[in-house]
């Protein structure tokens, strides 16, 4: 079947310009679309949803919308595998905050894309998946490349559009952005059949219900929450992804200074307070701060916003803050008391509801007591030999950052690393694959971050495993030659899984040696990417130096010990104040 | 989860009014599984109108829980938990 358009290479440089006609306004007020496809179709409301950058792969039965992407000013990013385009998608939402759009064709190609899907599922991102599917004729036959991608669809979406009529497009197109946007983000994939593509529509646009805007809590409630800040002795804020989400760093900031409570962030909410801001005792949970846990479980009132007491966060859950009343915000209803009872929920827009219970809270002793814990349990980066050590190459790396660089990163101990020793001035300035823990998400969510924010410096820090999980992206980095830093911290293992072996399996070493990787500078001059490799500590400033210097992307091997660990680790099945530190 | 008491753990019957969408009984249906809800019965009774109404009965903790994660689904437009007596009156 694919008898792809071989010698259909078009310029890079002078993409056509489109020359189809321009929407019109029908007499009846609608815009109409004077498209003479549904492909076109697709094309145009993409276009008039704001999206102009697209990541994706072809094959046959999404052919007829990469023939009308062909002249279309919309630009389309060819990664060299579905997920790749998926994750980049991602990284692009996640850096901008606007919806990402990945496109697979049918069968493969979308299956593919199933892990990107779960990634934003996972993380709330606003992402939307147009796949091809085989024509409506064949549905159902086991046609070639036919998958059940809506049945697939089920688990890793927010919803999902198997699309039966060339004149739903519309409607399905707008609500698809809608719902992917709206309340708590999330992917919503549009499944496309062949024949729906190349058919001629008939419709005018419908403006499609919107969604009316959450209406703010009860008084009684709002009341309340005032109440409990206002007496607690020892009030803890703990902010999670959901305040970048919600666009509300502002209102989470002002809260806390209004308050003046100490406050604790999970991974996804690392940038939503500013580093520097008193009584801000960095991460909580499994790989946490001592200071924060230990505070988190002393605390007599947890203001929990935009976050959800995931297990890493967590720790055992009925040893969690135990002493703690729990006021909770969120967009999300299923949230309260899905793993923890609140004493007061407060659903709804949190730019709304923050400013409507900050109130003076008198908590100077707790709050010294918890700035003398962060100084207590800082980091030190004194550790003794000459070889690199990670935590502190990714301190000074950061020191080193402008501001607003985005740091995307993979999965294990270098993630965690950076979520400690990184600091961030905003959220979507961290790209860390939180609630999937994708392997490979790092590097494709460079290369959107970088598409998005052309202007701001990005790095991915990657491990010796995840960078060869989406390792064919660097041809997509070199082909649009995005100057992003990657700095892979190599310890010829699976780090992550290796500790937990050390710790937990009695040092069983089983299937997580990468002393065969392959030679990685070699591999990235393979794919036009330049680089070094740095062994020793001595080297690493000098190293880290030329990176950022260097004008387009840059490839900065790290060897790094294979015995290091991440400390403190909470380890399974207890308590957060039972923290493990080694050396 | 939150506390847990016998009464809980028992049946619970459930009102769904949903869009009448494709895929509709699949979605809800893999929300009781995936949630760790036992599906007992479940009716669908047929409808002329672009929506649908499913009754169900689940076995499982916190009923309360199943009727927030339902309600997210797009399609549906409201859940609600039936007591003994909206029960008899439906039979
Ligand atoms: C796709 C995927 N497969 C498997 C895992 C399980 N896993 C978590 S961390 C890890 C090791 C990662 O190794 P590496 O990328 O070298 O990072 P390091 O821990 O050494 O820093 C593995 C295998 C995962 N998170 N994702």
């Amino acid at each position: 079947m694919t008898t792809a358009a071989d010698d259909s290479e078009k310029p890079k440089s002078e993409k056509p310009k489109s020359e189809k006609p321009k929407s019109e306004k029908s007499e009846s007020g609608h815009e109409q679309h004077g498209c003479t496809s549904g492909a076109e179709y697709v094309v145009q409301a993409l276009l008039e949803h704001g999206v102009s950058t697209v990541f994706g792969y072809p094959g046959g039965a999404i052919m007829p919308l990469y023939d009308a992407l062909y002249e279309s000013p919309m630009e389309h990013i060819l990664c060299r595998h579905e997920q790749g385009a998926a994750m980049s998608a991602v990284g692009f939402a996640r850096a901008s905050g606007k919806a990402g759009v990945c496109i697979a064709t049918s069968g493969p190609g979308a299956t593919n894309l199933v892990t990107g899907l779960a990634e934003a599922m996972l993380d709330s991102i606003p992402l939307v998946a147009l796949t091809g599917q085989v024509p409506t004729s064949v549905l159902g036959t086991d046609a070639f490349q036919e998958v059940d991608m809506l049945g697939l669809s089920l688990a890793v979406t927010k919803h999902s559009f198997l699309v039966s009529s060339v004149d739903e497009l519309p409607e399905v197109i707008e609500q698809a952005f809608r719902i992917a946007q709206s309340g708590r983000p999330g992917p919503v994939l549009i499944d496309l059949p062949k024949d729906i593509l190349q058919a001629i529509p008939s419709t005018v646009l419908h403006s499609v219900r919107e969604e009316g805007c959450l209406p703010m809590p009860e008084p009684d409630d709002l009341e309340q929450a005032r109440v409990l800040i206002s007496n607690a002795k020892k009030p803890m804020l703990y902010a999670g992804g959901g305040v970048g989400m919600a666009s509300a760093v502002e209102q989470l900031r002002q809260f806390q200074a209004l308050t003046g409570m100490p406050s604790v962030v999970t991974l996804k909410g690392l940038g939503s307070i500013a580093p520097q801001t008193a009584g801000y005792l960095g991460m909580l949970g499994m790989h946490g701060t001592q200071a924060a846990n230990l505070a988190v479980q002393e605390c007599d009132l947890l203001v929990c916003v935009g976050a959800r007491f995931d297990d890493r966060v967590t720790g055992r859950l009925d040893g969690f803050a135990p002493d703690a009343k729990v006021i909770h915000l969120d967009i999300d209803r299923a949230e309260f008391g899905k793993r923890r009872q609140p004493d007061v929920a407060l659903q709804g827009d949190l730019c709304r509801i923050l400013p409507a219970i900050a109130v003076f809270s008198d908590c100077e002793v707790w709050q010294k007591h918890c700035q003398a814990m962060a100084h207590e349990y800082r980091w030190q980066y004194n550790a003794p030999g000459g070889t690199v050590y990670a935590p502190a190459l990714l301190n000074e790396l950061s020191q080193k950052l402008p501001i607003n660089t985005v740091v995307s990163c993979d999965v294990g101990q270098h993630q965690m690393w950076v979520a400690q020793h990184m600091s961030f001035s905003r959220p979507e300035n961290h790209l860390s694959s939180g609630g999937l823990g994708t392997m490979g998400f790092g590097l494709p969510a460079a290369i959107g971050a970088a598409l998005s924010r052309p202007d701001d410096t990005v790095v991915c820090v990657s491990g010796d495993g995840s960078i060869m999980m989406n390792i064919q992206e660097l041809t997509t980095l070199r082909r649009l030659n995005l100057p992003v830093k990657i700095v892979l911290l190599d310890n010829e293992r699976l780090g992550m899984v290796r500790q937990w072996q050390t710790l937990f399996f009695d040092g069983r070493h089983s299937e997580t040696n990468l002393s065969d990787n392959p030679d990685f500078i070699g591999l990235a001059k393979a794919f036009g990417v330049s680089g070094k490799t740095v062994w020793q500590r001595e080297q690493v400033t000098d190293a880290l130096e030329e990176m950022l210097a260097s004008d387009g992307p840059y490839f900065l091997h790290v060897a790094i010990n294979a015995e290091g660990n991440v400390w403190p680790l909470v380890p399974p099945g207890a308590a957060n104040h039972q923290m493990l530190e080694g050396i | 989860m939150n506390t847990l008491s016998d009464s809980n753990n028992s049946f619970h019957s459930l009102f769904i009014h949903t869009a009448n969408r494709p895929a509709i009984l699949e979605r809800v249906l893999r929300v009781v599984r995936h949630r760790g809800y036992t599906l007992c019965s479940l009716s669908m009774p047929e409808s002329d109108s672009g929506d649908a109404s499913i009754y169900m009965q689940v076995r499982g903790l916190n009923p309360d829980q199943l009727l927030r994660q339902l309600e997210k689904l797009v399609d549906v437009h409201n859940v609600a938990l039936l007591n003994e007596e909206q029960e008899v009156l439906r039979a």
